[in-house]
C-alpha cells in the first residue's frame, strides 16, 4: 500500500487570498486557519463535518469552519498532491458566488 | 484549452503572515498544537475506521459533543483524555515539551518531523502513531 504522505501541500489561489481578506472576524480567521490546517494534516481523508463535497460540482469540496458553524466557507480541489483553496465565501451570502469564482478559476492550477 | 500559470500563496506562507501581524493569534497558535495534533489523531482514526463521531463516541464512552470539541481542535486535551483515548483506541500519542535551545531529546525523529513546532522560548511536539 502506498505511504500516505505525514502533511499534504495546501495553496490558495491568489484570488482565494484575496477573499479570505473578507473574513473580517478574528474568530472567524482563526477558525480557517484551523480547519486549513486540518486540511494540511489528513488531506482526502479529512472526514465530514469538516469538509463536504459539493452538490454537483464533481472536483469542489467546501471547508466548513468549526464544524460549519462558522460562516466561512474556503472552496478547494484537489490537484494531484495538492489542494488549492479557489475561493473563499466570507459570509453565507457569499456562497454561491464563492462556488462560481472557484469553477472559474479551477483550471489556472490543472498543471500546477 | 491551455491552462494559465497559476499564481498562489502557500497555506505555510499564509499563516505565518498572520503569526506576524497578529502577536496574540501567534501566541494562541503556538499554544494550541497538543489541541490540533490530538484533533488531528482522533480525526486520523475516525477516517482509517469509517467512523462518525457518534460511533467515535460510543468507542471512547463520551458524547458526541464531546467528540466535536476534541476534533475542534481549540481546546488542549487534559491528560486524563489522552489517556482514555489510548487505552480505548489501542494508539499512541506522544507530547514533548523541551527548551527551544536545543533539540528535543526523547521522541524520535519521526515525531519530531511530524508534530514539532517552536515556541518563543520551548519547542513542542505532538505526534501519534495513527
Amino acid at each position: 500500500m502506498a505511504k500516505r504522505p505525514t502533511t499534504w501541500v495546501v495553496d490558495f489561489d491568489s484570488d482565494a487570498v484575496i477573499d479570505f481578506e473578507d473574513v473580517k472576524s478574528r474568530g472567524d480567521r482563526k477558525a480557517v486557519f484551523n480547519v486549513v490546517q486540518k486540511l494540511k494534516d489528513l488531506g482526502s481523508d479529512l472526514p465530514s463535518p469538516h469538509m463536504k463535497s459539493l452538490k454537483g460540482e464533481a472536483n469542489l469540496f467546501e471547508l466548513r469552519p468549526k464544524q460549519g458553524a462558522c460562516e466561512a466557507r474556503p472552496i478547494y480541489a484537489r490537484f494531484g498532491g495538492r489542494f488549492v483553496v479557489l475561493a473563499v465565501a466570507a459570509k453565507k451570502k457569499d456562497f454561491d458566488r464563492a462556488v462560481g469564482a472557484a469553477n472559474d478559476r479551477w483550471e489556472r492550477h490543472i498543471d500546477g | 484549452m491551455t491552462a494559465m500559470a497559476a499564481s498562489q500563496k502557500n497555506f505555510d506562507t499564509l499563516l505565518a503572515g498572520e503569526q506576524l501581524a497578529d502577536p496574540s493569534f501567534r501566541a494562541e497558535w503556538q499554544r494550541l498544537v497538543p489541541a490540533r495534533e490530538f484533533a488531528a489523531t482522533l480525526l486520523r482514526y475516525r477516517a482509517e475506521h469509517k467512523l462518525s463521531q457518534r460511533s467515535l463516541a460510543k468507542k471512547l464512552g463520551v458524547s458526541q459533543p464531546r467528540v466535536v470539541k476534541l476534533e475542534s481542535g481549540e481546546h488542549n486535551p487534559e491528560v486524563d483524555t489522552i489517556i482514555n483515548a489510548v487505552r480505548r483506541l489501542g494508539i499512541e500519542f506522544v507530547l514533548d515539551v523541551a527548551p527551544a535551545s536545543r533539540k528535543p531529546a526523547l521522541v524520535t525523529a519521526r515525531a519530531q518531523k511530524h508534530g514539532a513546532i517552536a515556541h518563543d522560548d520551548v519547542s513542542v511536539v505532538a505526534a501519534s502513531s495513527v
